[in-house]
């Protein structure tokens, strides 16, 4: 199907350029109420993404270096489509793109990555065999403290991925692909019951960090059974961890790409000092300073299914080092918009990397704050730099007193906390980046539970 | 006007499923097929660049699901193979029936003889029409926006549209249905110094590229808000009364309430909902009904995506709960009539109960009054996002635009993000005031928690309740 879908793209002589993945799964889901199995699903696909660029002269350009354009048109070709159904859709897309003239832009030539994906140890399984072991792990600490596994749903796959391309690119990789997610309970009779959710990304069979996840969150709930409403707080700095801190290392990722400089929407740009300005302004030098931000982009993380060797044009990825001590080094750039802004082209790396800062997380922990564990739905716009979220469960250490509480919302903007962060020298893997375990926001708003 | 049609690749597998159920069905005790043959387009302007691609709701191929002795397993896959397709379910399905740990078995599901299918038409056929021409459109908003200040530094415009087509076949049942549903978005983003705020005007509908007719009319609007914003403050933590704007209102009813009354959540004990069934949730002024039936916009349908007719849902009677949501499963499992709620993302993802269209119904106070109403409060308006907690019914509600208002008058101050929390049957019972026009808006997606997407529109007048902000 690969061969006949460029064969025809080729023949057609209409593409200045082209590139094609197929991608294909056999994934095993399963679907648990408490420990039962209430369904279980296998799901075999293969899908083709095809882009066709077609480039001309607009004779109407100031100067000959605009003249030249690139329209690109991206479409599914189902498999099983007939060679006419094909026809069909590549001329579409044909006349599609030569309707679009962006400015011209190269494609990547052909690279080897050094960043292959890992070998997992659900290779030597069968599926079932892989879903039981993750199933197994998963439940280990069920009952922890009364505590239990409300449901749970597991999804295990197996993915190839093909990438050809007109420049010469013709590159495969597998990877497997794990998720699970799965809502724990806390209650006992004459107490209402209390839930937290929670998930999972994981491309290796690591028991220990499965059944230990799961633990936290057990426990966890427990301490919400004996949370109190949040009270008034304030002046009292926020510690995010985990995959909550990853969340807000994400601001410095997504403002470090090309896309985001181009369309004039990055908080900054290569040569900012991304501490400088209002935050460290407000503070004054009454407060601690905020550890340097430090961040990398990187192509693949051990267990991590997010990862990549080769972006959707086949650029071969490695590690970039985008911030250094606060200041812009680079930007992720694929080759279009590297193009666009005259930078180097790094690919579209996809998973990030931030250094640890001065102190260790117990550090952090000492000075009086309110820690989330849990907000409904943490949100952090990376345009704004606005974050926040409503309480599920958080931990108000006061005075030397640690209490669970819930209910209420924290607030705050990323710009008014520039260059106050403080981060954890204990760094921690999720599945989209390796970062501080932990972070300390001194500017935020707390509202009260009601 | 244009018909849409199932297309000649589900009708060219008609028979050979029929056979293929035909034969499953003497082997198992339940069997079905949904096959899926949706396809859409995405188009972007944004500045110096057009982008179109296909819609990521794209889908093509099919879910076989079986029930035996009492056990459900499905198995979706996207080509079928030559041969004996019916020999090739089986040994899958088999494996799958063999496999894992403990099962739950279920009571039998319901397959009661029905032939249907529904044809949707448009004014304008999105996947027959010239792109250039779409863009060019979408670039002429995106222009004007631009213009509208030199403090706007980017905007964008995209709208996407989609066919979907399906069929649904098992023993007893025979289905086909196509419509078409369209979204867009205009964004925009402002910069003052150190400030940036982002903004966004959405567009909806069951229709076809007629859905881009409005898109001019809401240029100004955006421009302006988006400036706005740019001198917003951050609201003071507390409880107000607020007037919500149909948005926001849908967004209550969908994220504070909706999820909460999805049934398969009661089989999972994840809901307190079950235990309020005939008690009162709300003030004695609120309706609320969830329905694929009867209205055209983003979550309507003739079947779900189990073969179950739509239907409308009375969800809250006169501030009484009364009926939940159901799919399948969930109602073979708690006894009750399936309500058509049914939906998968796609047809590799599994079915859960889903909400599809969703509103608080019209009341008779007017919008002057209500604001006039109120000593010190805000007017919510722009949702930025909302999640479900069915089981403790706490409220999580990100909301970019609160207007102040300040003796019965906007003050012309406004304060963003909002955040929203409280409890959802306080919330619910504190609605003392609602408007009498009803609007629907089916942009982005719901997900079950962060996951699921499916399409939905969500809705409602406007209504005055105490909330609490931060």
């Amino acid at each position: 199907m690969l061969q006949l879908i460029e064969s025809l793209i080729k023949a057609g002589g209409r593409a200045s350029e082209y590139r094609i993945a197929e991608r294909t799964k056999n994934g095993l889901e399963w679907y648990f109420v408490r420990d039962r199995l209430d369904s279980s699903r296998a799901v075999v696909t293969t899908r083709y993404e095809v882009t066709v660029y077609v480039d001309s002269i607009n004779p109407a350009a100031d100067n000959p270096a605009s003249a030249r354009t690139r329209g690109e048109c991206s479409v599914l070709i189902q498999p099983g489509s007939t060679e006419a159904e094909i026809r069909t859709i590549l001329d579409r897309a044909l006349d599609t793109a030569a309707g679009m003239k962006n400015a011209w832009f190269p494609l990547p030539e052909p690279a080897v990555s050094q960043n292959a994906v890992a070998t997992s140890r659900f290779d030597s399984l069968s599926l079932p065999q892989a879903m039981e072991a993750v199933r197994s792990a998963l439940y280990k600490h069920d009952g922890l403290d009364g505590s239990t596994i409300n449901s749970l749903e597991i999804f295990l796959s197996q993915q190839h991925i093909h990438l050809l391309t007109s420049r010469g690119v013709d590159v495969s990789w597998k990877s497997w692909n794990g998720f699970c997610e799965y809502i724990v309970n806390a209650g006992t009779r004459g107490k209402d019951e209390v839930e937290l959710y929670a998930d999972l990304h994981f491309a290796d069979l690591d028991e220990a960090p499965l059944s230990e996840a799961v633990r936290i969150r057990l426990q966890a709930a427990s301490d919400r059974l004996a949370a109190v409403p949040t009270p008034e707080l304030k002046g009292l700095p926020l510690l995010l961890s985990g995959h909550l801190a990853a969340d807000l290392y994400e601001y410095w990722f997504q403002n470090a790409q090309a896309m985001a400089v181009y369309e004039k929407r990055a908080a900054f740009a290569v040569g900012d000092d991304v501490s400088a300005g209002q935050g460290s302004q407000k503070q004054g030098s009454t407060s601690p300073l905020g550890d340097p931000i430090n961040l990398r982009a990187i192509p693949t993380l051990a267990g991590s299914p997010l990862g990549a060797p080769y972006d959707q044009t086949g650029f071969a990825l490695k590690p970039v080092e985008l911030i250094r001590d606060n200041k812009v080094l680079a930007v992720v750039a694929s080759s279009k918009y590297a193009h666009y802004l005259q930078l180097p082209a790094t690919g579209a790396i996809p998973l990030f990397e931030v250094a640890g800062g001065h102190d260790e997380a117990a550090t952090l922990r000492a000075v009086d704050h309110l820690e989330v564990l849990a907000f409904s739905d943490f949100f952090v716009d990376s345009t704004t730099g606005d974050f926040g979220g409503e309480i599920r469960l958080a931990y108000l250490l006061k005075g030397g007193k640690r209490q669970p509480v819930y209910g209420g919302a924290v607030t705050g903007n990323l710009v008014d906390n520039r260059g106050l962060i403080r981060l954890s020298r204990e760094l921690e893997t999720s599945a989209k980046a390796r970062g501080p375990v932990s972070c300390l926001l001194p500017i935020v708003s707390i509202t009260p539970a009601g | 006007m244009e018909t849409c049609e199932l297309g000649a690749f589900l009708e060219g597998q008609q028979t050979r499923l029929r056979q293929t159920i035909a034969d499953l069905a003497k082997r198992y005790d339940y069997v079905s097929v949904l096959g899926t043959d949706s396809s859409g387009v995405s188009f972007r302007v944004s500045p110096q660049e057009r982008r179109v691609g296909d819609s990521m709701w794209s889908e093509r191929g099919f879910v076989f699901r079986v029930q035996q002795a009492g056990r459900i397993v499905e198995f979706a896959l996207n080509v079928l193979p030559k041969g004996d397709l019916a020999a090739t379910i089986s040994a899958q399905i088999d494996q799958l029936l063999s496999a894992g740990p403990d099962a739950r078995l279920y009571p039998a599901l319901p397959d009661e003889a029905a032939e249907a299918s529904r044809f949707a038409t448009v004014a304008e056929n999105p996947l027959a029409a010239d792109p250039a021409k779409v863009m060019d459109r979408l670039a002429l908003a995106r222009a004007a926006l631009m213009q509208q200040s030199p403090e706007i530094v980017f905007s964008s415009a995209n709208a996407e549209f989609v066919r979907v087509r399906k069929i649904f076949l098992s023993p007893k049942r025979d289905l086909a249905q196509a419509y078409f549903w369209g979204q867009g978005y205009l964004i925009t983003v402002a910069k003052r110094g150190d400030e940036t705020r982002e903004n966004y005007q959405p567009f909806s509908g069951y229709m076809g590229l007629e859905l881009l007719d409005e898109l001019d009319s809401k240029v100004e609007a955006l421009a302006t808000e988006t400036i706005e914003l740019l001198s917003a403050e951050k609201p003071l933590p507390g409880e107000y009364d607020v007037i919500c704007d149909p948005d926001v209102t849908g967004l209550i009813a969908h994220e504070a309430f909706g999820h909460g009354v999805e049934m398969d959540m009661f089989v999972k004990g994840r809901a307190q909902a079950p235990e309020y069934l005939g008690k009162a949730v709300a003030s004695p002024i609120v309706d609320m009904y969830d329905t694929a039936a009867g209205i055209e916009q983003c979550g309507s349908y003739l079947f779900d995506d189990e073969g179950t007719f739509a239907s409308s849902t009375k969800i809250i009677d006169k501030g009484i709960l009364v009926a939940g949501l159901s799919d399948l499963q969930s109602a073979a499992s708690l006894g009750t009539k399936p309500t058509g709620n049914g939906r998968r993302e796609a047809f590799d993802h599994k079915a859960y109960a889903r909400m599809t269209n969703t509103y608080i119904a019209p009341g008779k106070d007017s919008l002057e009054d209500m604001i006039a109403s109120i000593k010190h409060g805000y007017l919510l308006q722009k949702m930025s996002s909302g999640m479900e907690d069915p089981k403790n019914w706490g409220i999580q509600l990100v909301l970019t635009v609160g207007r102040e208002i300040v003796d019965g008058k906007l003050s012309g101050r406004m304060v963003s993000p909002i955040v929203c929390s409280g409890y959802v049957p306080e919330l619910l019972s504190s609605i003392s005031m609602i408007s009498g026009t009803v609007e629907l808006g089916g942009s982005g997606a719901c997900g079950k928690g962060y996951k699921e997407y499916a399409k939905v529109s969500s809705g409602g007048p406007y209504i005055k309740a105490r909330m609490r902000l931060g």
